[in-house]
């Protein structure tokens, strides 16, 4: 993982813009207040999410995740990895925090980008939501288009930027 | 959000118990103490990253969504939908209902595929989430390789399926129709 403070950096600066941008239509208080409200509501689950971390880091051993899904396991990992990614449930809250503590030191970069790409893309979770709203064509549709694209996503990665 | 608690809940419950047979209560605490401290580390990065959370929601509404993709957009329409769903804010309870609205309203639907890959492959609101514990490297890759999608799967949809849009139409007033009749089935109750 890149130092910490990179991050910061970036985070702090595209808040910083937000802020200037939203001050200049005078909703940066209210801005701000939506944001700590958000970080109350999602707290408990924070909390939770990062015990679970904290276990899946002590009982999950590395050599079967890397046999699975890190170098050694070659372009099986950019099926095992997508699949993985589509089958956890809990928003951005649970999932970013298991990936980078559980996952990240044992997967490839293609791996990775395939794992969070069909986490947001092709979700299970998302399925009573489109069945409720839009219907069985477009739950088709979608689907038959985006199934594959974490996987050309992860193994365009490895080509490009190297694994 | 309630069932999530409880889901994980759960999970972290059989680890712990997992933790406890396999190295009595020590193990129980080491974890919850590894968890935590993960936690810390990342505290300063969360509260930048949530403060652009806020800040992005009262920037943009869902008017401004609607003017953009509600009417004919033509063969621009997986464009904006593209930049629009990486840019508007809400959980799937939100934007699932909003895309049978926008269909409804004649948005094609090619512009309805592009809108929610954009939404669900980069989201403004949940790329500080992503940086804070992915980092900004990774992040940045996924962006790239991932950035042709929308508009492409979009605009293939429009050229080679341009007749969907009635039937998908036909499917959204079924389900619309189903549902007023259950609520009006509920209020003689």
């Amino acid at each position: 993982m890149i130092p910490l403070t990179d991050t910061l950096v970036v985070l702090s600066g595209m808040a910083a813009l937000l802020l200037i941008l939203a001050f200049r239509k005078g909703l940066h208080v209210e801005g701000l207040r939506g944001g700590f409200r958000m970080f109350l509501n999602i707290l408990p689950l924070l909390l939770l999410a990062f015990i679970l971390v904290g276990y899946l880091n002590l009982l999950l051993p590395k050599e079967v995740l890397q046999s699975w899904l890190g170098e050694e396991a070659g372009w099986k990992g950019l099926f095992i990895g997508p699949a993985i990614g589509a089958l956890v449930q809990g928003g951005p809250f649970a999932f970013f925090p298991l990936f980078d503590s559980v996952f990240r030191d044992s997967v490839t970069t293609g791996t990775a980008v395939a794992m969070i790409t069909a986490w947001g893309m092709i979700n299970v979770g998302h399925l009573p939501y489109e069945a409720a709203f839009l219907g069985p064509r477009f739950i088709m549709l979608k689907y038959s288009i985006y199934i594959l694209f974490p996987t050309v996503a992860g193994f365009l990665a490895n080509l490009i930027f190297g694994p | 959000m309630n069932k999530t608690v409880i889901g994980m809940a759960s999970v972290a419950f059989t680890m712990a118990v997992i933790a406890y047979i396999q190295g009595g209560l020590s193990m129980v605490a080491e974890g919850i103490f590894l968890g935590m401290k993960t936690l810390v580390g990342i505290f300063p990065i969360l509260i930048a990253a949530f403060a652009v959370a806020g800040l992005v929601s009262v920037l943009i509404n869902k008017d401004s969504v609607s003017k953009w993709l509600g009417s004919e957009a033509g063969w621009k329409g997986p464009f904006y939908g593209t930049v629009i769903g990486a840019m508007v804010p809400g959980g799937p309870f939100f934007f699932y209902p909003l895309m049978a609205t926008l269909i409804m309203s004649g948005a094609s639907v090619g512009t309805m595929i592009s809108f929610v890959a954009a939404k669900t492959l980069w989201n403004v609101a949940r790329l500080p989430i992503e940086i804070a514990f992915v980092g900004v490297e990774l992040t940045v890759i996924r962006f790239l390789v991932t950035v042709p999608f929308p508009v492409l799967a979009g605009t293939f949809v429009n050229v080679f399926f341009p007749n969907l849009a009635e039937k998908i139409k036909q499917d959204i007033q079924l389900l619309q129709q189903k549902k007023q009749s259950r609520n009006r089935g509920d209020s003689i109750d």
